[in-house]
């Protein structure tokens, strides 16, 4: 007795005068009776319900596996009395079936990432920074025409007494008595540390706090730089407004006084600009300030204190414009290329999967050529981000830019990896050719198989066909579709006819179907997209081939 | 609720904001591991950010004209100070300044004033004031925050409430504050809180009011940091500290990352046995793709190789890693006698026959195997089980090695009074009801899944009160929010990874659709045994005069 088999058979509902030993069917209830005496005399009924509990197990488990059904319950629990234990437990869970269902668990779907709150300051930032850049761009501009007027002016004769009154007259020195100590380093002035004046300020400073501008430099700044045009000789700087009314006389300075010095201010920026670009040709990158007093005549500088200084530097150093190193420039066109190749790449991949996949989208030698174009940035890449990073050898105490040269190769080389990476191998041209045809073989076959499941599906559905009105909307609408559907099994006619017989005509009379001038047209576009990495361009082109394609496999069309 | 990837969003913002063009990261000591527990070095580099450099030593005055520096500290004092100097003599050509806080008025005011050649570009206020160690898990690496009295210093405070302010910020919640009733420290901190949301108002206009935000202290259950761990996060911890996810195994440096790692990602809640049978299978994959390696004998095949190239190394890379931390775990295990430790850890917390423990410990304490801190914990944890009752610990400590016995004596005496039965602390151990009473008894009769993992946090029963509304010891300082889907925990005086994990599980099953409140757990700092005896280590003198 093989009670796997029995269970087995269980399965496939049998009905008759059964043999529950052998599972044969004797038709009737003699029959049955009379086999079950000879063939299998000795077993007693205990066996007999032993058989049946391994198959009502056996039922048992195809009803935990989702049969609803309760009726048979009964009358098996009559039959094998010791498998009640195990049907109490199969109710048991029946019945929990019967209860309201368990809320199947659904995964949450993930929560939305956001970067959180962030509240912007710089406005706030940029008005505060206005008013007190606007605020250092007057005190700079009052040293500039300071400064003209110093080197400009004066006696003619070196005398150093009626320098110093000179100087005094065009900028008002602080008393001696008024500063017993250095205003910047807050040291005692003494024998040893004297009291100095800055002819440009005007205020007492020890000489460590001070530094020596010289003329020349100077000079050049402030001659181009004669910001206030014709101006200049004319300039009474007493106080700021004066300044302002008097370069401004055909301006309306009263009714807009800001205006009028913000044009002002451009202006001197702008010969600032050029000044400070002389200084640069003429002494190529020398400091404009010349700190040693020895190498000079002491008409050919003056005492500046640091303050003022730091505001003239400043001025220099917003209009400086040097061309960016050449390591900057070589990075900018790795990082150009670095875009290039990250669009070129997936393009490729997907180049590579359709060739793989046997459609006839894209040709081999496309394929060959984007990966040859890819390899060819890529090598750029290499090349660059070595010279970026070999550039670093020469800069032993620039720490920084030896850090900034070696990570930036560091990171093209990571960005190298990631695209090598993704690059698949291109299968060979005649391996593309085979599943080209294979693929199609394949499509056409389907194709067919489609169409005779339709044809049946007609068939089947005589009174429709019979329908001469039904027929002809059947057509409309399935004009208008793609592929003919189960739906619409009345469609199947039509395709039919046109099935038939263009796969008895000649090929030569179809190779003129506008479908193939559209299809190269498509493919055109398709190459150039693919040529520049336009992703979004090729999704819809290939939509739009596939579908020409598959139009042409519906009209029998060979391609 | 997910920090981690918030954070990232926020940062990769940040950086993109500053457009393209070599940047330079300029951060503190504490917005350092912010990011590097966002990022790896790689990963932010390929945003064009090719130098990290910290704002506290600026040691060359090297400047790079045309590196664009992005800056990323807390508005604290000092970074404002040196921030001003920074903008006086400007090294790089723009900045772009993000602050992790709030920046008052008078220092935008300064820095605007500082700027004086124009580079900046860009002022901001992100909310990240603190270090997203997981999705759920947030730190502020803050220890030694008491006093003597157990009072949280000021400057610890402050910055638990900022970190606290940004915390809801960056997940935009508008929470109803509650505190622990019986901790001032709790309440002080919660009720800053509160006042900033009701100041602040502005901030909190897209904040979502459907969290509770609960500020507990520590003393509450200070059972937890004293236990041994089994699942793999927490075990590491205990044996070999994680510090913003690096420790150190075998002298190398290790980071575990859930981002990059997901074997690691994968069994961060896995108990010891788990991750065994796991790296076994890991370690089979593994040999299976070296057999392949072995059988490459066409060019072709070698091709096909070198294109899986990549995730292969990956893959061996997770495979030494995990090997490696395994075993050293595996063989502190063994050295140290812990599986008997732990056993008789978790007896005393769960099971707690006073003869039976004591007897046990007793022997432990005579097995030269056994570590001082596991002397520590057991003698802390008998303190703290049997208080109040006829306690023998007086004649445990006469069995203690010479050496250890007045610092035992010492700390024993510090934990009880900060956390012992006089605080009022949460019932740790079940109480005398009827309901606890039963459920230990049918606790008993399911029998114990796993003996070294029964414990498990107060933490649990909190999250379950919370769930239902019962919240008559943790008061509330604000409105009630609207609904209840999200529960922030800020546990003052450190959070544990066996908190984390239960989080962390809790979280999984709601992702799941089992459902449930989403938990975020955040403290000052992440405690081990070791960092929880040491951060009351500067109490020893005082607070022995004191009891």
């Amino acid at each position: 007795m093989d009670e796997a088999a029995g269970a087995d058979n269980s399965n496939v509902v049998r009905q008759g005068f059964i043999c529950p030993f052998c599972m044969e069917d004797f038709g009737e209830y003699e029959r049955l009776m009379f086999h079950v005496e000879d063939d299998h005399p000795e077993e007693d009924s205990s066996d007999l319900a032993g058989l049946f509990v391994s198959n009502v197990k056996g039922f048992f488990d195809k009803a935990k596996r989702g049969i609803q059904k309760l009726d048979a319950k009964k009358s098996i629990a009559d039959i094998a009395s010791n498998v009640e234990s195990e049907l109490a437990e199969t109710t048991e869970k029946l019945a929990e079936r019967g209860a309201p269902l368990p809320r199947i668990p659904k995964p949450l779907p993930p929560d939305e990432i956001s970067p959180g709150t962030m509240r912007s300051k710089t406005r706030e930032f940029m008005a505060t920074r206005e008013l007190n850049i606007n605020e250092v761009a007057v005190r700079t501009n009052m040293l500039i025409i300071r400064l003209d007027r110093l080197i400009n002016g004066g006696p003619k004769d070196k005398d150093p007494v009626k320098r110093k009154e000179f100087e005094r007259e065009i900028v008002p020195w602080l008393d001696d008595a008024e500063a017993p100590c250095c205003p910047l380093c807050a040291a005692r002035f003494g024998l040893t540390r004297r009291r100095h004046h800055c002819r440009l300020c005007g205020k007492v400073l020890c000489h460590s706090c001070s530094e020596f501008l010289s003329f020349d430099t100077a000079r050049s700044l402030t001659s181009s730089s004669n910001p206030l045009g014709d101006a200049h000789i004319d300039v009474n700087e007493k106080s700021q407004e004066d300044t302002e009314s008097s370069n401004n006389d055909g301006q309306n300075t009263k009714r807009n006084p800001f205006f009028s010095f913000q044009h002002k201010m451009d202006k001197m920026k702008k010969a600032m600009a050029e000044a400070v670009q002389k200084v640069h040709s003429a002494a190529a990158g020398e400091e404009i300030i010349a700190g040693a007093l020895n190498e000079q005549e002491m008409s050919d500088h003056m005492r500046v204190c640091n303050l003022c200084l730091r505001d003239l530097h400043l001025r220099e150093s917003q209009m400086e414009k040097k061309d960016p190193p050449a390591y900057v420039q070589q990075y900018d066109f790795m990082q150009e290329l670095i875009e290039e190749v990250k669009n070129l790449v997936p393009t490729y991949v997907r180049v590579v999967v359709s060739l793989k996949n046997g459609e006839s989208v894209y040709t081999h030698q496309h394929g060959e050529e984007l990966r040859s174009k890819c390899l060819e940035i890529q090598k750029n890449i290499e090349i660059l981000s070595k010279r970026i990073a070999e550039g670093a050898d020469d800069k032993p105490n620039a720490a920084k830019e030896q850090q900034l040269r070696r990570n930036i190769r560091l990171s093209a080389v990571q960005s190298l990896q990631g695209l090598i990476g993704q690059m698949e191998s291109l299968p060979t041209a005649e391996e593309c050719a085979n599943r080209i045809a294979k693929r199609k073989e394949k499509r056409v076959k389907d194709f067919a198989r489609v169409n005779r499941t339709v044809m049946k599906m007609s068939n089947s559905l005589p009174q429709l066909i019979a329908h001469p009105n039904l027929n002809s909307t059947g057509s409309v609408s399935s004009l208008g579709g793609g592929p003919p559907s189960l739906d619409d099994g009345w469609t199947a006619e039509d395709n039919d006819l046109v099935f038939e017989p263009s796969s008895i005509e000649d090929d030569t009379i179809q190779t003129d179907h506008p479908l193939y001038e559209q299809r190269e047209q498509l493919r055109k576009f398709l190459y150039q997209a693919s040529s520049t990495g336009k992703m979004d361009e090729m999704d819809i082109l290939e939509r739009n081939l596939k579908e020409i394609e598959e139009e042409m496999i519906r009209l029998g069309l060979p391609c | 609720m997910d920090l981690v990837q918030s954070s990232r969003k926020l940062i990769q913002d940040m950086i993109q904001l500053a457009g393209s063009q070599m940047k330079l990261l300029l951060m503190d000591a504490e917005t350092t591991p912010t990011v590097s527990c966002a990022f790896a070095q790689s990963e932010v580099m390929q945003k064009e950010v090719y130098i990290f450099d910290r704002i506290e030593n600026r040691s060359s005055a090297e400047n790079i004209k045309n590196l664009k520096c992005v800056v990323f500290v807390r508005p604290t004092a000092e970074n404002i100070d040196r921030l001003v100097k920074e903008l006086q003599e400007p090294r790089f050509s723009q900045y772009y300044l993000y602050f992790t806080n709030t920046v008052n008025k008078f220092d935008v005011k300064r820095l605007a004033e500082s700027d004086k050649n124009e580079t900046v570009r860009e002022v901001q206020e992100l909310f990240l004031d603190g270090i997203p160690l997981r999705k759920d898990l947030f730190t502020l690496n803050l220890y030694h925050i008491f006093n003597s009295k157990f009072e949280v210093k000021d400057y610890a405070a402050d910055r638990i409430k900022s970190g606290i302010i940004a915390l809801l910020l960056q997940l935009r919640k508008n929470p109803a504050v509650r505190y622990q009733k019986n901790s001032p420290n709790c309440q002080k901190i919660a009720d800053e809180v509160a006042q900033f949301i009701r100041r602040e108002n502005g901030l909190f206009e897209n904040a979502k009011r459907d969290t509770t935000l609960l500020v507990i202290e520590r003393f509450q259950d200070i059972a937890t940091p004293l236990l041994n761990q089994w699942t793999y996060e927490a075990m590491i911890h205990e044996m070999l500290t994680l510090t913003n996810n690096r420790c150190t195994c075998a002298d190398q440096s290790v980071v575990l990352s859930e981002l990059h790692d997901d074997f690691f990602a994968k069994n961060i809640t896995s108990n010891f046995g788990e991750i065994g049978q796991n790296i076994k299978t890991l370690i089979s994959e593994f040999q299976e793709k070296k057999h392949i390696n072995k059988n490459l004998e066409s060019i072709q095949d070698m091709k096909k190789f070198v294109e899986d190239y990549p995730q292969f190394k990956k893959i061996s890379g997770t495979v030494s890693k995990h090997v490696s931390l395994v075993g050293e775990l595996s063989s502190l295990v063994q050295k140290h006698n812990l599986l008997e430790v732990s056993e008789l850890e978790q007896t005393i917390v769960s099971d707690g026959d006073h003869n039976k423990c004591i007897n046990k410990i007793r022997s432990l304490l005579k097995n030269s195997k056994t570590r001082d801190v596991d002397m520590f914990r057991l003698i802390m944890l008998y303190a703290l089980r049997f208080q109040g009752s006829s306690n023998e610990l007086k004649s445990l400590l006469e069995q203690v090695p010479p050496r250890l016995k007045s610092e035992i004596e010492k700390t024993c005496k510090v934990l009880l009074s900060y956390g012992g039965a006089g605080r009022h602390p949460a019932d740790l151990f079940g109480g005398q009801s009827t309901i606890d009473i039963t459920k230990r008894f049918i606790k008993g009769l399911k029998g114990v899944e796993n003996i070294y993992t029964q414990h498990s946090p107060y933490l649990k029963s909190l999250v379950e009160m919370c769930q239902r509304g019962r919240l008559e010891n943790y008061p509330l300082l604000s409105n009630e929010c609207e609904r209840n889907d999200n529960i922030i925990v800020f546990i003052v005086g450190g959070a544990t990874y066996e908190e984390a994990a239960f989080v962390r599980n809790l979280n999984e099953k709601r992702a799941q659709g089992f459902g449930g409140p989403a938990v975020v757990l955040a403290g000052n700092c992440m405690l081990n045994t070791k960092s929880f005896l040491d951060e009351f280590s500067e109490h020893h003198g005082k607070t022995t005069k004191a009891v």
